[in-house]
């Protein structure tokens, strides 16, 4: 899948609004970043790449970017 | 035990018997004094609840409950060496849980088929086919209290969940005329394997937060087997189309 793709279902699963966004994005700057957030990545990627990320995971990732090291960067192009 | 809770002699038919709930039940079962069928996904697991129960005419077998066309066939065998079926148990269950802006038609689908249309396939072959009808039977279904209370992301769980008790209602009437009883039970959360998937997709402190809210703390497999053998036995041979909440004290708030 094309990084850019990514990040726009990403945007999508979220409703992000917010017009600036790309892989060094900090997850945690992400406006109404919470909890349910996190649940929704999961779902995301479980959807996409039938990969089951847990929220302990999740924790350690910073930004797209190493959300996407942490799918696999084989998976993207 | 009492002998108004004994299943002495007596076929049960249970759904997802290889782990959790579905595994305590065909245990506790067991110990009442019931002949089991067991339907699961996986040999190895099905046979690790066969050696925890106690000994009798049990059976298992391995079934895509996707699979509707192989029901009846899947059935015959235990028929054909111990008689007739008197009660159903249908604890198979898919979770899923998303936002609603990734709940596709095809999340329904899988989750209904499993959760919902699995249990009334069995329940319509069984009362037609392989039902007893001088003793009746009583047939239970496992449905959550996320049918009654919402939560984010569990749209279509819960949409399963609910379709199992109205349709369980509409199925009681129509089986009440063969004696045979319909209900259906709806835990909050139990600790199961189910669960543990679950929690894996929540931080310590949502969880934390979610035990806090069930005054006794959350529930165990065992608390949803007894009220399975109450439903199967003649201790409640006066109840039907009615549902069972064993929430730990979620709903009294």
């Amino acid at each position: 899948m094309e990084k850019k793709v990514f990040i726009e279902k990403f945007r999508e699963a979220l409703e992000i609004k917010s017009a600036a966004m790309d892989e060094n994005t900090a997850l945690k700057s992400i406006d109404g970043y919470d909890s349910m957030s996190v649940m929704a990545i999961i779902a995301l990627v479980d959807e996409l790449f039938s990969k089951r990320l847990t929220a302990k995971q999740l924790a350690e990732v910073n930004n797209v970017k190493s959300l996407m090291e942490l799918i696999g960067p084989e998976n993207f192009s | 035990m009492d002998s108004q809770f004994s299943l002495q002699g007596r076929n049960i038919l249970i759904s997802g018997a290889s782990s959790g709930i579905g595994r305590c039940v065909a245990v506790f079962c067991s110990r009442a004094g019931a002949n089991v069928l067991m339907l699961g996904r996986n040999e190895k697991t099905l046979s690790e609840t066969l050696e925890m129960m106690e000994p009798a005419r049990h059976a298992l077998a391995v079934i895509d409950l996707n699979d509707f066309s192989s029901y009846a066939d899947v059935i015959a065998p235990f028929i054909e060496k111990n008689g007739k079926i008197y009660g159903i148990v249908h604890s198979a269950g898919l979770e899923f849980s998303g936002p609603y802006n990734l709940t596709k038609p095809r999340n329904f689908q899988d989750i209904f088929n499993i959760n919902a249309v699995a249990g009334f396939e069995l329940s319509r072959i069984v009362a037609s086919k392989f039902a007893d009808n001088e003793a009746g039977g009583s047939y239970v279904f496992i449905s959550s209290i996320r049918a009654l209370f919402g939560v984010e992301f569990a749209t279509a769980y819960s949409a399963s969940k609910g379709a199992v008790i109205a349709a369980s209602r509409s199925l009681a009437l129509e089986l009440a005329k063969k004696n045979i009883r319909v209900n259906t039970i709806s835990p909050s959360l139990v600790l199961t394997p189910l669960l543990d998937k679950y929690f894996e997709s929540l931080s310590e402190e949502t969880i934390r937060s979610m035990k806090q809210q069930h005054p006794l703390g959350f529930g165990k497999p065992e608390d949803v087997a007894n009220a399975c053998i109450y439903l199967l036995s003649d201790a409640s041979r006066w109840m039907t189309g009615n549902n069972i909440i064993l929430d730990g004290g979620y709903s009294v708030r």
